[in-house]
Order: structure tokens, then sequence, then C-alpha cells
């Protein structure tokens, strides 16, 4: 329990900290107003053209949805693994199917080319 | 000349100031989730809400459980869902309440969600769980592999379907694929 | 003098009014302490019946003032390090070898104009940055740096840790999208959909490890490598090393992995619009995170803080002086010392070179009487305090890997977007899971208790 006093302590230093420094940096800081280009976004010189937040890749979501799945195996496996030695041949088949079974998902993915970036 | 263990006046343990700042932190960012305009804000306050769970969850004993919820809900399903806003989203932000179009429906739904908790908080015989236990992963983990193999195997499964579902429907989108279409 | 000057006209008048308070500040504190010198028994009794609460206030407060200067260090390090790979000089303005120069860089970063874009969503724009470093500054929570010597020692560390750094994606993410540029939503995406990508054979590297220790405590890790090299974890589990080094260099977004930043395709990436101090923790985290994975990889694969060495317990050097028991005597040499040793330091150079003016042997003297000291003090406390030691080596292994992040910057080409995604999941996933069923499989024929 006293770890979690740790963890929110940590949180709540690291986060207070940014914010007191950036509110130091905005405190000492000079300001210009400069023109209305000041605060367009930048684009290699020229003025914004067209909607900035456009569409994008499909390919990134299917990334983000592949590291969901694999990432709920990879807390099974961790917990596995810490109690391997008293699991021994029961535990490694199972475990076997059962990243035998996620890697299915992945052949098939492979198979239907999203790992191709594009 | 110690912090005495309790606080001072009210007598209950300090881990309560905790709960008290983690549960309040939740409903707040659950408060935000539902009423601010700007979703890629809303799903923000989402991770906040599943951060404050987590430490809930540690004071429940279950440090495994909050580290699941850090790495899977946080690192990877709300990344999943900013991912899918950032996707669809092209203008600035809606300017009405995301959800006001299913206001009436949520709001039945939220009423009958209440009534099933309060009878099913009033019907639970709270007697043993007075202290508060810590379980030990280890001990989680060889109950999990010896006894409950076969749902480990299920969620397995599950996670195949939830692969298979979304590269389908993804590939879907994309007529102009040179891949062979089923 | 001009460009103190100049500084002191543009800062604002807030500036300078909290330029003019700090030292002032500064003064009262120094006040303070000296009040509770004089007359603090009841606030060191409070203290010493609560040691917990000491010990957190110094554990945060020393990982907080760690950081800045770690990164610092290891910006002054990459661009020297570069600087003579690239056959240059690097930086030679500022401080003895041009060493302070990212301190400069810190101070600049600090004076800058505290600027978002129009059209960016401020709120989110602030946080994203805060998002970054606190991620930083929560891993360094479990980071064993010498026996007994770690912010805590969570009994699922390592799944802390990942979990903790998982969260630099949504700050990124954050920093994307708020800035309300092409480039900085592109950037965003892409470093998210790299940093998941690699976070995945990252996680799945050290499960070897995991069934050889059994236990996901860093502090434990370290622990179970005492004794010889041979002991480390890296000689048992060669490939997860490797594939845990490739992964932390892609999930650090370092060279050659460094396509958020890849400059001649978008720009600065996820931190095109950003300046400023919010900048400068990205800036900051980034090396913070260096600094992170060569710890957490020379916790896990190289020993910790255990030197490679076992030394036989007959060697061990145990100083029995106590310099409590010499009571008035201990006033007068540390009062003595100093000064004489200065002077006779001194001597030989103001006697052997006489157009030497008698000021600058001085110098010398204290010069050599600080480096003597260092070296006799530190050779004291190496000896005799084992997390003195255990420090040393940690600090000493880790920054020979930051070293050799630094060199790969200086050496590899970037790899194109394909190449990079494609190796993560075809490559470095299935490598793996090899790595994780053969040890499985070993464990179980071996059966090494």
């Amino acid at each position: 329990m006293s770890n979690l006093w740790y963890i929110a302590g940590f949180l709540f230093a690291g986060v207070s900290f940014v914010f007191l420094t950036i509110g130091a940096a905005w405190l000492i800081s000079h300001r210009n107003p400069g023109d209305v280009h000041k605060g367009l976004p930048y684009e290699s010189g020229i003025d914004t053209y067209g909607d900035t937040h456009g569409r994008f890749g499909l390919s990134f979501y299917i990334y983000a949805l592949l590291f969901v799945a694999f990432d709920i195996e990879v807390v099974f496996i961790f917990l596995w693994a810490i109690v391997f030695r008293d699991l021994l041949i029961s535990g490694f088949i199972s475990m076997l199917i059962f990243v035998g079974i996620l890697l299915l998902g992945l052949a098939y993915a492979w198979r239907k080319g999203v790992l191709e970036w594009r | 000349m110690a912090i005495p263990s309790t606080i001072p006046i009210l007598g209950l343990p300090w881990d309560d100031v905790l709960f008290v700042i983690l549960a309040g932190t939740m409903l707040l960012a659950g408060l935000l989730v539902v009423t601010m305009r700007d979703i890629i804000r809303c799903g923000l306050a989402m991770m906040v809400c599943f951060g404050a769970l987590a430490g809930i969850y540690v004071m429940a004993g279950a440090p495994l459980v909050a580290g699941a919820q850090v790495l899977v809900y946080i690192g990877a399903i709300s990344v999943l869902v900013l991912f899918a806003i950032m996707l669809t989203q092209t203008k600035v932000g809606p300017t009405r309440l995301v959800f006001q179009t299913q206001a009436v429906p949520a709001a039945i739904a939220a009423v009958i969600l209440v009534v099933v908790l309060v009878l099913t908080i009033g019907a639970t015989q709270w007697g043993g769980t007075g202290e508060r236990g810590e379980t030990i992963t280890a001990d989680l983990a060889r109950v999990l592999f010896a006894d409950w193999v076969l749902p480990f195997e299920i969620v397995g499964v599950l996670l195949l379907a939830a692969v298979i579902g979304g590269v389908f429907l993804a590939k879907r989108d994309r007529p102009a694929s040179t891949d062979d279409v089923e | 003098m001009t460009a103190v000057a100049r500084s002191w006209g543009r800062l604002t008048l807030a500036g300078k009014i909290l330029f003019t308070v700090i030292p002032i500040l500064l003064l009262l504190t120094a006040g303070l302490v000296l009040v509770v010198v004089l007359f603090g028994k009841p606030i060191v009794d409070f203290l010493a019946a609560n040691i917990w609460l000491v010990r957190f206030i110094v554990a945060a407060s020393a990982v907080l003032l760690m950081s800045v200067p770690t990164a610092f260090l290891i910006i002054y390090m990459e661009m020297k390090v570069i600087a003579l790979m690239n056959l240059r000089i690097g930086p030679d303005r500022v401080g003895p070898f041009g060493s302070l120069l990212s301190v400069v860089h810190g101070l600049k970063v600090l004076m800058k104009e505290d600027f978002s874009p129009t059209g960016s969503d401020r709120l989110v724009f602030t946080l994203a940055p805060v998002v970054v470093y606190m991620s930083a500054v929560m891993s360094l929570l479990v980071l064993p740096f010498a026996p007994g010597l770690f912010g805590a020692d969570i009994n699922i560390g390592l799944l802390y840790l990942f979990a903790v750094g998982g969260l630099t994606v949504v700050g990124l993410l954050m920093a994307g999208w708020s800035s309300f540029n092409k480039y900085s939503l592109l950037g965003g995406l892409r470093s998210a959909a790299q940093v998941v990508s690699y976070e995945i054979p990252l996680t799945l590297s050290v499960v070897g490890l995991l069934i050889l220790t059994g236990t996901m405590s860093l502090n434990q890790i370290s622990l179970n490598q005492a004794g010889w090299f041979t002991n480390w974890y890296v000689f048992q589990q060669p490939l997860g090393a490797l594939i845990f080094f490739i992964a932390a260099t892609a999930e650090g977004n370092r060279t050659p992995f460094d396509l958020t930043e890849a400059d001649s395709e978008i720009v600065a990436g996820f931190a095109t619009e950003y300046s400023g101090m919010r900048f400068g923790f990205f800036f900051f985290a980034e090396y913070v995170n260096v600094f992170i994975v060569s710890g957490l990889f020379v916790a896990l694969f190289l020993g910790g803080w255990n030197a490679p060495i076992a030394w036989p317990e007959a060697w061990a050097i145990h100083l029995t002086f106590d310099p409590g028991s010499t009571g008035m005597g201990l006033l007068f040499a540390l009062l003595l010392v100093p000064p004489i040793l200065i002077l006779a330091l001194a001597a030989p150079f103001y006697v052997g070179r006489s157009s030497l003016p008698w000021w600058q042997a001085l110098i010398i003297g204290f010069v050599l009487f600080n480096v003597l000291a260092i070296v006799v003090v530190g050779g004291w406390a190496f000896i005799s305090l084992d997390w003195v030691a255990g420090l040393l080596w940690f600090l000493g292994k880790t920054y020979l890997f930051v070293f050799t992040f630094v060199w790969m910057r200086g050496t590899l080409p970037r790899v194109r977007i394909d190449q990079l995604m494609g190796f993560a999941w075809k490559w470095l996933l299935p490598a793996s899971l090899l790595n994780l069923f053969v040890t499985a499989l070993a464990v179980i024929v071996i059966n090494p208790r």
C-alpha cells in the first residue's frame, strides 16, 4: 500500500515540476504579438492549405488494433512466466496453444497484407 | 511524535484520503467525459478515469489488475480510441454535446443501471469485506494456470476473433487494394 | 555585459520581479535552514519519528533534481561525441570543453517566448509535454540504482515500468493532435504507431528472463545476478537482450528508428509547433528516457549494480576507524588539514617556477587538494559503503549504454518507415516468441533451481 503512496507522490511531483517550470517560463519570457502569420501552422514557408486535421491512412489503426490483442497477451504471459517453474510441461503446452491461437491472427493479418506499410 | 496512524478528528485510516482523491478524480473525469464538447478531450478524460480506477484496484489489493489496467486500457485501448477519433473526425469538432442525439435512451439506461446497482448493493452481505487483503500475484497465476486453463484459452480465441474482425473490416474499406479479395 | 542587459530588457515585468525575488527567497531559505539547525530539536525529532516521510521526500526530490542534469549530461555527450566522430570540435566555448553548453541551452529554452499557434487546443497542447515527462519521472521510481537505493520496490515492477512507459504514446498523440498542423499530426500518429508496434517485442523479450528469475521486481532481479559476471542474464538470454536493445532503441525514438523526427520528411514530427519550455520538456524527456532504457537494460541483463568480479570475503577491507571517537581532535583536523594541504601542494609549483604568481600557485594547490580529497573520500566510500560502489557500477554501465546509443546515432542511417513497421511485426515478434519458448523448454529439460 505504501507503494501506491509512492506512485501517487511521484505522479504529483512530476506533474507539478513540469507545470511550475512552464509557469516560470511563462512569467519570465518576453511576448511579441507579431502579425497574423505568426500563429499559422508551419508548412515549410507557405500559408496553410486545406483541412489541417485531414484524413490519414488506415494502417495506423490496424497496428493499434493488433497491439491491443498482443498487449492483453503480454499480461497473461508475464503472469505465466513468473510461475512457470511450478507448471513446467502443462504450462508450456497451454501457453503454446494460447500463443498459437494469437499467431493465427497475426498470420491472417500478414496474409491480408496489412503489415505492409503503405 | 510520529504522525498519528489515523486522521486526527475523523479517526479514519490515512489510506482513505487516497481513496477519496482517487474516487473524486474518477467521478470528475467521468463527468467530463460525458459533458465536454471536444471529443478528443473526452477521450483524454476517459484515460484519467482509467488511471484513477487503476489506483483503486491497488487499494483493493489487486496490483496486477491495476498494472494490466494501465497497460491495456490506457496504453492500448484508449490509444485505439484516440486513433479512431482522429481517423473519423475531420472538422474541429461538433458544436453540440457529443451524445445529445441519444440523450433520452441514455437517460433511461442510466436510471435502470442505478436501480440495478442499488438493488445489488443492498442485497450483498458486506460482512467479510472489512479488512483489506493483498492478492499475491504468484498465487493468482498458479490458480489461473492450474484450474482455469480452458477459460484462458478461450480468451485467446476471443482475441483472435477481435484481430480477424478488425483486419477484415479494415481491408474491406479499401476496394482499390491489389491483394486478393475474398 | 550587453547580452545580460539585453536579456534583462526583454523580460516581462513579472520576470523582472521574479528575478529580483529569487535571491531574496534564497537568503530567506538560508536563514530558515540556520534557524532549523539552531532550534531544530523538535523538528528533527518529528522527522526521525517519521523516517518514511523523509525517505519519500528525498527520493522524489532526488529523482526530480537528477532528471534534468542527466538530460543535460547526455545532450552534451551527444553533441561532443558525434562532433568528434565527424572530425569536428563540437562545443568548446561555455565551460571547460564546452561542457556547460547544454545548461545554457536549458536556460535559453526557459527564456523563450511562451507561444502556442492559433487553432491549437491550448490545454492539450500544454498537457502533452507534462504527460511525457511525467511518464519518464514515474519510470525512474522503480529503477534500482544501488543496494537499497531505489524509489520503491514494487513486486510487479517490470509490468509497472512498461505500463507507465506506455503513457508516452498518449503524450505524443496529444501533441500531434493539439498542434493543429499536418506535420505534427502525421508525426504524432507515426511515432504512436511505431512505439506501439515495438512495445510488443520489448515486453516479450524479457519473458525468458522472467521465467529464469520468477519475479517481476527489478530489485530482486538485480540481486539474483550477484557474483561473477557469468551470472548476468545477458549470457543466458543473448537473443532476448538483443531484441530488447533493438526494441528499446525504437521505443525511445532513437536513431536508426527516429522516424518521428525525420526532419527530411515531416519537419520535426509531433514537436513541429512546439517551442520554449514545452519543447524543452519533450527534449529532456527524450534524453531521460535514453537513461532509463539504458539503466533498465543494465538492471535486467548486465547485473545491475553488481561488480563483474565477486570479491572473496577475505579481501574485503573493513575500516574500524570511527571518526566520532576523536572528539575535538576531529574539529581541529577538519579546520587545519585543508589549508595545510593546500599550502603543501601549492609550494612545489611556487618554488619550482619562479614566474608563477603566488595566487596562481594557490589556485593550483586548491584544485589539486580537491582532486586528492575526492579521490581519497571516494575511494574510502567505494570500499566501505556498498551503495556507493553499487551506484558507481550502475552508472558506469548505464553510461556505457548511453554512449552506445550516441554512437549509433553517429553511425547508422535512418531506416524507412515500411521497413521499420515490417521489422517489428515480422521479425522481432516471432523472434521474441521463439526466445520465450526455447527458454521454457530449456527450463523444463535442465530445471535449474
